[in-house]
């Protein structure tokens, strides 16, 4: 019985899970071992959890309609599923700042939790800074900053020239300086 | 006023970055099934059979003993075969099983898409991904996913209250099963009622349950949006033989997504069973 919650693959033959050091493991295992990485990149991205889930929910879901269930080349498929979160956050913001035109403007400045319960004053500040960063600049903050990504790989990740992370960044840094210093 | 240099600003940037990161644990993500995918958020993907021309377009009725009869709506609109009330479509019928299963069946918050309507409250359940129709949505807690049609005319991913191996005396009330599933209308099918607009209203005419089931529109082919997409929805109900509470209601949306229609039907008796219904039609989204 294909009870609700349980998880039932229908490829037209039902397919083991692959065992680890055996040319790969399933996308279940690779789920369980990077869900948090990326929920936590996103929601560096879009700023609340329930959306970060989301976004990693569909990132997970469009690699497995992309790769299957079995995962042959992990960095590859990372990878992937790295840059469709990115992408998936991009569509998020991009959905919210749509919506936001059609709320109130005192309903869309509020601060996350996240943020509000900082201990530092500075961090907070530097927290609400990086919301105010346009979208490019920031993903290439958090890849930077947070992921500790290279630059090729942030330029990989975002579809962008290595040269114009570089750029980005720096625009980013500057614009936080900026911003702390007008506080 | 704050001042930094650059190696002091970049350190408080990646702490500020761990500091937010860090708000957010294992444990406080959506429940998973260790070794699986979590139930909330595993993409389900679910194969539908690979067929010519037919699609389903409607859940007719819920059978005597709580099974449910479908129909299926050919790519040909010119047959011959169909029923009263079905504008002449060939239809064929998937009888219940004499075990009392259901013969083939059918079956999304993502988040969303511009044009989304009013986001409906999470779904914390299963997860369905159709690949080959593109949709998804999300089956409350209750449901089941059943197994694919062996009608090769059929195209269906199903979701309902029971499984394959329900049996009607164990599964409590009739009243209170219900059935959802999706399915595609091809651009043949299309073509021959003149558009998706009007292959709404030609599904809407075959939704009525037969004449002896007392069938009766209660919405008529009303415009709506499902994931931003242009979609037609209507709504019957019947009353079945042989069952007690409330008439079952069937709602079918046919959904333009620019490629295949698709078709989402739902039936149930119950106002619970309806409101989910309900709900899996909010958390649709188009892929």
């Amino acid at each position: 019985m294909a009870g609700a919650g349980e998880v039932v693959e229908r490829h037209g033959r039902p397919q083991a899970p692959a065992p680890p050091g055996h040319g790969g493991y399933g996308l279940a295992e690779l789920y369980d071992r990077h869900r948090l990485f990326h929920v936590r990149l996103a929601l560096l991205l879009v700023d609340d959890r329930e959306t970060a889930e989301d976004v990693v929910q569909d990132a997970f879901a469009s690699l497995q309609r992309k790769f299957g269930d079995r995962v042959e080349d992990v960095g590859h498929e990372l990878a992937y599923l790295r840059a469709a979160v990115v992408n998936a956050a991009r569509s998020a913001l991009r959905r919210r700042r749509t919506a936001a035109r059609h709320v109130p403007p005192h309903s869309v400045a509020a601060a996350s939790a996240e943020v509000a319960f900082m201990e530092s004053e500075e961090r907070r500040q530097v927290a609400l800074a990086l919301r105010r960063l346009p979208s490019r600049q920031r993903e290439v903050v958090v890849l930077r900053y947070w992921a500790g990504l290279s630059e090729a790989e942030i330029a990989a990740t975002m579809g962008i020239a290595a040269g114009t992370v570089k750029s980005t960044a720096a625009k980013a840094l500057a614009a936080l300086k900026q911003a702390m210093e007008g506080q | 006023m704050i001042r930094h240099n650059e190696d002091t600003f970049e350190q408080l940037l990646t702490a500020t970055l761990h500091d937010l990161a860090g708000s957010v644990q294992e444990h406080e993500l959506r429940p998973g099934r260790p070794g699986r995918l979590p139930v909330a958020a595993a993409p389900r993907p679910v194969r539908r059979r690979a067929m010519p021309l037919a699609v389903a377009a409607s859940v007719a009725a819920v059978a005597l003993g709580g099974v449910f009869a479908i129909q299926s709506w050919r790519d040909d609109p010119s047959g011959d075969s169909g029923r009263p009330g079905s504008l002449g479509l060939p239809t064929t019928s998937a009888s219940p099983r004499p075990d009392g299963t259901a013969e083939s069946l059918p079956d999304t918050s993502g988040t969303r898409r511009p044009g989304t309507e009013t986001a409906a409250p999470p779904l914390v359940g299963t997860m369905v991904n159709d690949v080959e129709a593109r949709v998804s949505y999300m089956l409350p807690p209750g449901w089941t996913v059943m197994p694919e049609s062996s009608d090769p005319d059929m195209s269906l991913t199903t979701g309902g209250t029971a499984g394959p191996e329900w049996l009607p005396d164990v599964v409590g009330r009739p009243a209170d099963r219900a059935i959802f599933y999706v399915a595609t209308v091809g651009p043949a099918a299309l073509e021959g009622f003149g558009g998706v607009r009007e292959s709404a209203k030609a599904l809407t005419n075959i939704i009525p349950c037969p004449d002896e089931y007392n069938g009766r529109m209660v919405e008529d082919t009303k415009a709506t949006k499902v994931d931003g997409h242009d979609a037609w929805y209507s709504e019957a109900e019947c009353v079945l033989p042989e069952t007690e509470g409330p008439p079952l209601r069937i709602r079918a949306t046919l959904i333009d997504t620019g490629g295949d229609a698709v078709v989402v039907t739902g039936g149930a008796s119950a106002p619970t069973r309806l409101a989910e219904i309900e709900r899996i039609t909010k958390s649709i989204r188009i892929q």
